[in-house]
């Protein structure tokens, strides 16, 4: 999967928020492929299923299924590295 | 999916009928000398003219425009001799005021006092009047908070601020459109508005008031006058260089006609009709906070707890098509007091077009993430 990152803002606390933007709408494998990274938390009664995944110090995604956007919320020190380790794993899905 | 539009305090949208058409006629018609006494059917002429008489402005010329409320703020503040001087505002202003005021203090060393915001969201008129006195060289408040929505007795601050000779300006980028206003009867100085909001005209128009002597933000081309080398003295072609914005203010003229037919009364019955609506079913909702009391504007805040306040606004519209606004909403002072800072509330505000069905879905929507989260 494709993904361009677009930087949001750098908040006064020190995270750093940015938009993910896929090549395709995300769905419920899709979800389920990034969940690994932390915790997941899938609420899939809403009329539309938004997820968040946590990896706690490290870094925030929150998305929507149908949408092609994930925002990312990293934390502190360690952007690049998790950056990088978000980016690995959204790229290999659907290979 | 279906939207729910509640972020009428940011954009009004829809657009009444009449102004997407009188956009159009605007952008189809031959671009004429615009505002620039050209004759026939100048729509900024006209616009001058009805938005005037709306805001209780006798002179027409007193009138300037601007891209907006934010343009409208700067022009004041950068334009009044207050280098080194003793300013006044309102913890419960926004960043359109805060901002110029806090870099005219950087830069000058003026003085900035601003006044608290009460626990409930008001800012006491009592507490206002004190800290201004004869040293002051311009109050600047916001009418109507963009959060909770608390409007200020211009009328009567108005009154202190003259028998003290210090110059008022008044942010009405919520109010102008929403509430009647009479700038001249309430003795106003300076009234900064915006056009895109209640006055349901198009992004990057707005205006200001004029009461006193102003330097200009920017000098330029009038299209009359052209053979001086300097800015004519003259309003409103001392305060407007650069051609104006003409299909923004046909836009915005046919907004304020619209209003003019409707009754800004009878509107803002049925806006705060449709808030209490939603005050009254969000308060029913386990969990959810409403922020501050109850103001005179279709506009408020809310929290639920336990949930993030950005992913409320994400998953409220992403999840469920309804659309509020998340955050500080530009006032971060006014947080500080609600104890919704750092990051801040949900703010809804319906407008007139909203139904009440549509806010039984925003309830719906609100209900479930509050009990699923």
């Amino acid at each position: 999967m494709q993904v361009e990152v677009v930087h949001i803002h750098d908040c006064l606390d020190g995270t750093v928020i940015k938009e993910l933007v896929l090549d395709r709408e995300m769905c419920g494998g899709f979800v389920a492929h990034v969940g690994v990274l932390g915790e997941l938390r899938h609420f899939t009664e809403y009329e539309r299923p938004f997820f968040r995944v946590e990896r706690p110090g490290a870094f925030v995604l929150k998305g929507t299924q149908g949408r092609r956007g994930v925002r990312a919320v990293f934390h502190g020190d360690g952007l690049e590295t998790n950056l990088a380790i978000v980016l690995a794993r959204i790229r290999v899905w659907g290979r | 999916m279906r939207s729910i539009y509640l972020n009428n305090a940011a954009t009004s949208f829809p657009k009444p009928p009449g102004v997407l058409e009188a956009l159009g006629a605007a952008l189809a018609a031959l671009p004429g000398s615009l505002g620039r006494g050209g004759g026939g059917d100048d729509p900024v002429r006209r616009c001058r003219g009805r938005v005037s008489r709306f805001l209780g402005v006798g002179d027409p010329a007193r009138l300037i425009f601007t891209s907006g409320a934010t343009e409208s703020l700067n022009l004041v503040v950068r334009g009044l001799p207050l280098a080194g001087r003793r300013l006044v505002t309102t913890a419960a202003d926004h960043n359109s005021v805060l901002r110029p005021l806090h870099r005219l203090r950087d830069e000058t060393g003026a003085t900035l006092e601003i006044v608290p915001v009460e626990s409930s969201g008001l800012v006491s008129l009592e507490t206002l009047r004190a800290a201004i006195n004869a040293d002051t060289a311009l109050v600047a408040v916001i009418h109507g908070s963009n959060v909770t929505g608390h409007v200020l007795d211009i009328a009567e601050l108005a009154r202190h601020t003259r028998a003290l000779g210090v110059p008022l300006l008044v942010d009405a980028a919520q109010t102008a459109g929403a509430l009647p206003i009479d700038v001249d009867a309430w003795g106003i100085d300076y009234l900064a508005f915006t056009g895109h909001k209640s006055m349901f005209g198009t992004q990057g128009t707005g205006g200001l008031v004029v009461g006193g002597p102003l330097a200009p933000l920017k000098v330029g081309g009038t299209g009359v006058l052209s053979q001086s080398l300097t800015q004519p003295e003259e309003l409103p072609l001392r305060l407007e260089a650069g051609t104006p914005n003409g299909p923004g203010l046909a836009a915005l003229d046919a907004g304020v006609s619209w209003i003019e037919g409707e009754g800004t009364d009878a509107l803002h019955r049925r806006k705060m009709e449709l808030a209490e609506q939603l005050r009254r079913g969000l308060a029913a909702i386990d969990r959810v906070r409403l922020i501050g009391e109850p103001g005179e504007l279709p506009v408020f805040s809310f929290v639920v707890d336990g949930v993030p306040v950005d992913e409320l606004g994400q998953v409220l519209e992403e999840s469920f098509g309804v659309h509020t606004r998340a955050g500080l909403h530009c006032a971060p002072l006014i947080h500080d007091a609600l104890g919704t800072a750092p990051f801040g509330s949900i703010r809804v505000s319906p407008s007139a077009f909203t139904t009440a069905a549509e806010i039984e879905v925003a309830l719906s929507a609100v209900d479930a993430v509050a009990r699923s989260w």
